[in-house]
């Protein structure tokens, strides 16, 4: 009789891991149709698809297939993924739905890194990236510090005050950068920068940074379960067996150098890690195990389609950051106001 | 051969921003295979000792071992494997399914990089089906109430499958036929042998389901030894600081103001 039933369950649970599976593959072929779509759409010789025929016989068009297109669009594919992988480990790790890389200053101190290195130095794809990976590793460490010397509140609290002071500090330290900045060229740069876009990417560019994006998402990917259980409060992680303080170091180290890594090509493209979390989790479950490669994708969709409608709908570059917070604002009003937003506030 | 599962020699514990001791030289010894009531009015104690057992917090001055070997000589992993906890209280913001969350319990057997196997899977289904709860396997727990939530972290502990079982009040936020659920539940596990320790501020948990009791006031021990011996008026009434009288009713013994 019991052994019935447990078989009867274990048929269900294999019945919904099959679904997200299935899930998980249209997500994948959908992102396999719309890169293909996109290397061949674009504002060349006029707005629309290219058509085979201009493919084959012009050779500016293979040009700007190969190598402007296509680098941009595996930035975007990577950048999203990342962006959106590391907002969902943030989530998981802090048991906060409300939280991405921007809180905890990790943004503010990417961006000030990368300025700092534009107006000083000039741009370079490894310097900016360093430097950037630098000061938003300093500010998750202040965040971090600060909020353990902080005599108010519960400890998640605590690490969002403090991450509000940390990211405001940098955010002013930015300024101060920006004042120093030459107006008719650098400051040009990193306002256009900070907006968010991938108007300038290169083979080069994307080789820079396509090996770290790599790495970080495959070692994300590979503990998905344990996230879940990091998300759990420390001492219930502690009598699971997990070494839940270095764990989670060494996950936020690797959400933060993702994240590090897009931000020093496309500048600040916002709401990306804070609204793919939330989607994965409405159409997977909370289980990282399906809701992180649900956010990958999700999020690799998001950025793609985001920037090519930021390269094609205007015949001047929209930025991309301008886009994702459109786009994300609203879905994000939608989802919460939603009665199954997959978590509770 | 050892019949300890616990042994304390002069545990102390001070907290960095309190001057007072929160734990004050207590030697006690917790019985394999006996179930232990940790019994204190609340700010006893009772809570840092629960986190000195699970080697969560490290004592000020004195040693813990576990089965004879010293708590800190086991790896986390092994710890998990040896010891569980039923938190008092422990929700999560996402929506795991009920399934999922029994399936945490499995943390200690999965390697580092790996995902639960297909016996881990059967093991967590089984320990939702012991505390009458498949049904709901498949609900998301954020919409469970108080009582199937507290059955869920029973279910979890079932699926870690650990020697010693911590269980800090865990009736306290039941109704009267869960609670029964619960004592049903934990005399079937000390019936196979498994050691339990319960913390409670309810002296009648402690008399129905302990062989045995440590009493703990103000950081300091003031019994351990049997229940039956140990709850006494005078001492139920020092440890409170409230007159309290006990009553022996068909073998059971019950307490009342």
């Amino acid at each position: 009789m019991i052994s019935k039933r447990l078989d009867r369950l274990n048929r269900t649970y294999n019945r919904q891991r099959q679904g997200y599976h299935k899930r998980l593959a249209l997500l994948a072929a959908s992102l396999v149709v719309f890169t293909f779509l996109s290397l061949l759409f674009g504002r060349y010789p006029s707005v629309g698809f290219v058509s085979l025929d201009s493919l084959l016989n012009d050779p500016l068009m293979g040009k700007i297939v190969v190598n402007i297109r296509m680098p941009r669009i595996i930035l975007a594919i990577l950048g999203g993924a990342s962006l959106a992988a590391a907002g969902f480990v943030f989530q998981m790790l802090f048991a906060n739905p409300l939280v991405e890389p921007g809180f905890l200053g990790v943004s503010q101190g990417a961006a000030f890194g990368a300025a700092a290195v534009i107006v000083f130095y000039g741009y370079s794809s490894f310097y900016v990236q360093l430097s950037a990976t630098f000061f938003a590793l300093l500010a998750l460490y202040l965040s971090y510090r600060i909020a353990h010397r902080f005599r108010f509140g519960g400890w998640i609290l605590r690490l969002v005050l403090s991450g509000i002071a940390v990211g405001a500090i940098f955010s002013s330290l930015l300024s101060v950068v920006k004042v120093l900045a030459d107006p008719t060229t650098s400051l040009q740069e990193i306002t256009f920068w900070m907006m968010g876009g991938l108007y300038n990417s290169t083979w080069e560019r994307a080789v820079s940074v396509i090996p770290t994006m790599m790495i970080s998402l495959i070692v994300l990917f590979s503990v998905r379960w344990r996230i879940n259980l990091l998300s759990l409060p420390d001492r219930t992680g502690h009598t699971l067996g997990l070494s839940v303080v270095r764990e989670r170091i060494i996950l936020l180290i690797v959400a933060t150098v993702a994240t590090t890594s897009i931000i020093s090509v496309a500048g600040l493209v916002s709401w990306v890690g804070l609204i793919v979390p939330h989607l994965a989790r409405r159409l997977f479950t909370s289980d990282s195990r399906y809701s992180l490669a649900g956010s990958m994708m999700l999020g690799a969709l998001f950025l793609l389609i985001s920037d090519t409608l930021g390269r094609t709908l205007l015949s001047s570059e929209i930025p991309l950051g301008i886009i994702t917070s459109l786009f994300g604002a609203i879905l994000f009003i939608f989802i919460l106001s939603s009665r199954q937003s997959g978590v509770k506030l | 051969m050892n019949t300890d599962a616990y042994t304390l020699h002069h545990v102390s514990f001070r907290y960095p921003t309190n001057a007072l001791l929160a734990l004050d030289n207590l030697s006690v010894r917790i019985t394999k295979g006996r179930t232990t009531a940790l019994l204190g009015p609340n700010g006893a104690g009772k809570s840092t000792l629960m986190d000195i057992l699970l080697a969560y917090k490290q004592p000020s001055q004195g040693s813990v071992t576990l089965f004879g070997t010293p708590l800190n000589d086991f790896s986390k992993k092994e710890l998990g494997k040896n010891v569980g906890l039923v938190p008092q209280d422990e929700r999560s913001r996402f929506s795991f399914s009920s399934i999922e969350y029994v399936l945490f319990g499995r943390s200690p057997y999965v390697e580092y990089m790996k995902n639960p196997g297909k016996e881990d899977i059967e093991i967590a289904y089984d320990s939702l089906e012991r505390v009458g709860m498949a049904q709901l396997a498949h609900r998301p727990s954020t919409t469970l109430s108080g009582g199937e939530h507290q059955l869920l972290l029973l279910a979890r502990v079932l699926a870690q499958q650990p020697k010693v079982i911590l269980l800090d009040e865990p009736t306290s936020s039941l109704d009267p036929g869960n609670t029964a659920r619960v004592l049903q539940i934990l005399s079937s596990l000390k019936k196979r042998g498994i050691t339990l320790l319960i913390t409670t501020h309810d002296p009648s948990i402690a008399a129905d389901i302990g062989d045995e009791v440590v009493m703990l006031k103000e950081g300091s021990l003031l019994y351990s030894g049997s229940v039956k011996e140990g709850c006494t008026d005078e001492r139920l009434t020092a440890l409170y600081d409230t007159p309290l009288q006990t009553i022996q009713h068909e073998g059971k013994l019950i307490i009342t103001r």
